[in-house]
């Protein structure tokens, strides 16, 4: 393969020893199309909602800087028969996520918006599907914002502008 | 593959070839070392399988049949409880067995599988993760090692160094992609008049937008959002190492350079970020720095011209650079 490791030209060339010329020559290129496979597979993955058919993905980690503009959330409203007279962050009520999966709700969070924001209710339901199925235990009643921010300024100052979108209750259309 | 057109780019990417002195005694070793770093490999996956034990318990009640990824749609059938224990008793027992006989394409075979079942189970419901599908993948292509006899001949050697080859090369194209990635992101948003990842305040941004999305404290990412101008190297470094990834398999004295600064880039990330990729760690460290490809030593002056971009600089400005290659 590269050069510098013991690529054997000998066995290419010489009396092949167990192993016939022609398999040899076919596993490589069949190793080749590995490679090529997981290029135009990660590629073509880009094009399907999530940008994964499991285990292809794009591996395009972070591809887009943030910058000011809107970012879709999630509130909570109630949770374990508690209902709170101000939305609370899903961060900031203990035991309403698991913090590994963390990541995963503020995503799907994000994506539902999307979803609200050109009214496609096909993918509300799906995303509420994943949302209430596991990832949101105990959780009676949620809303999904809109909130208007620059990273750095929120992180340092916690301010940014919220527009309330829908409520959500659990189990409920 | 035509070969009239792959050779010479197989050329370009390995650079000027190294003497081909004590080529079969070099495969021989090299084949040996491979070898270990499978066996060494299976006996990680059964590490991996073990310390994952306490989470498993969890697993059923924190995923539903929602949402299941389609290696394990059959879940469906059984149900999360049986189901998840099949998964876990392929998983672990594969990982055993694989790493007891390496040699055997079914334990191989069997640790693929129970690594694909497993992981598309941790991975379904709408969680997204990917610190384990470079296991994956990698398990896949480990089936096909071909088996090696005591009286193995010089073609079973490669044909086996060969398939190990295309794992490494596998996982280091991930990065390859994660780069380009990040380039074809700065072109779109260039082109929309937005702030790109090349822009001196990327990594504050990155760093304020991730800790805002996951309500996570870092020291170390509060402190870079401040000082941007230390991020901005960072990023740009982060970028090359990531795009030039695939090119160090060709390249065998940057490997382990390369390995190092991918584990740095990681260690950094779960630092900066609070993102931990420890699987990929361990399986960059096990055969990056063990590399049957690597030279026994390199000198610090091949490595700078054997770099990409940097080294072609090098050249061009000091000419005479060109004689360490």
């Amino acid at each position: 393969m590269t050069t510098d490791h013991p690529h054997s030209r000998h066995c290419l060339t010489t009396a092949p020893d167990g192993l016939s010329l022609h398999v040899y020559r076919r596993r490589k290129y069949w190793l080749a199309a590995v490679l090529v496979l997981q290029l135009a597979g990660g590629l073509g993955v880009l094009l399907v909602p999530g940008q994964e058919i499991f285990p292809l993905f794009s591996w395009f980690l972070f591809p887009l800087t943030p910058e000011a503009g809107v970012r879709y959330e999630l509130q909570i409203l109630e949770f374990r028969g508690q209902a709170y007279a101000v939305a609370m962050a899903p961060i900031a009520i203990p035991g309403a996520v698991d913090p590994a999966q963390m990541p995963t709700v503020v995503a799907l969070g994000h994506r539902l918006g999307l979803a609200l924001a050109v009214g496609d209710e096909a993918e509300v339901r799906r995303l509420r599907g994943l949302l209430e199925g596991g990832l949101l235990p105990g959780v009676g009643r949620y809303a999904l914002v809109a909130v208007t921010y620059d990273p750095i300024a929120r992180l340092r100052t916690g301010t940014g502008q919220v527009l309330r979108m829908r409520e959500f209750k659990t189990g409920q259309p | 593959m035509n070969r009239s057109w792959w050779r010479p780019v197989r050329r370009w990417l390995a650079g000027k070839p190294a003497a081909r002195t004590g080529t079969l005694a070099r495969q021989v070793r090299a084949c040996a070392t491979a070898q270990t770093l499978v066996q060494g490999y299976y006996a990680a996956m059964l590490y991996l399988a073990f310390t994952g034990m306490p989470t498993w318990a969890g697993l059923d009640t924190a995923r539903s049949d929602l949402g299941l990824l389609w290696p394990v749609a059959w879940i469906k059938v059984t149900g999360l409880g049986p189901g998840l224990m099949v998964v876990m008793a392929l998983y672990l027992g594969g990982a055993l067995a694989a790493a007891v006989v390496p040699g055997s394409r079914v334990c191989r075979g069997l640790a693929a599988l129970g690594m694909l079942e497993f992981t598309a189970f941790d991975y379904s419901g709408g969680k997204i993760g990917h610190s384990s599908h470079l296991w994956v993948l990698t398990s896949l292509i480990l089936v096909f090692l071909p088996r090696l006899g005591l009286t193995a001949g010089r073609c079973e050697r490669q044909s086996y160094l060969n398939v190990f080859w295309t794992a490494h090369a596998l996982v280091l194209l991930t990065y390859t992609m994660s780069g380009l990635g990040k380039i074809a992101g700065a072109v779109f948003q260039a082109s929309q008049g937005q702030v790109t990842v090349f822009h001196p305040q990327a990594m504050a941004l990155h760093v304020a937008a991730r800790l805002l999305e996951t309500g996570s404290q870092s020291p170390v990412g509060g402190w870079l959002v401040d000082h941007p101008w230390v991020g901005w190297p960072l990023m740009l470094g982060t970028i090359y190492l990531q795009t030039f990834a695939f090119w160090s398999i060709f390249r065998p004295r940057l490997l382990q350079t390369w390995t190092v600064g991918l584990i740095a880039f990681h260690l950094a990330t779960f630092f900066v970020l609070t993102i931990r990729f420890a699987p990929p760690v361990l399986l960059l460290a096990l055969w990056g720095l063990a590399s049957p490809f690597a030279p026994p030593a390199a000198i610090s002056g091949e490595i700078l011209t054997q770099l990409p971009l940097i080294g072609s600089i090098l050249k061009w400005w000091k000419p005479e650079t060109k004689s360490l290659v």
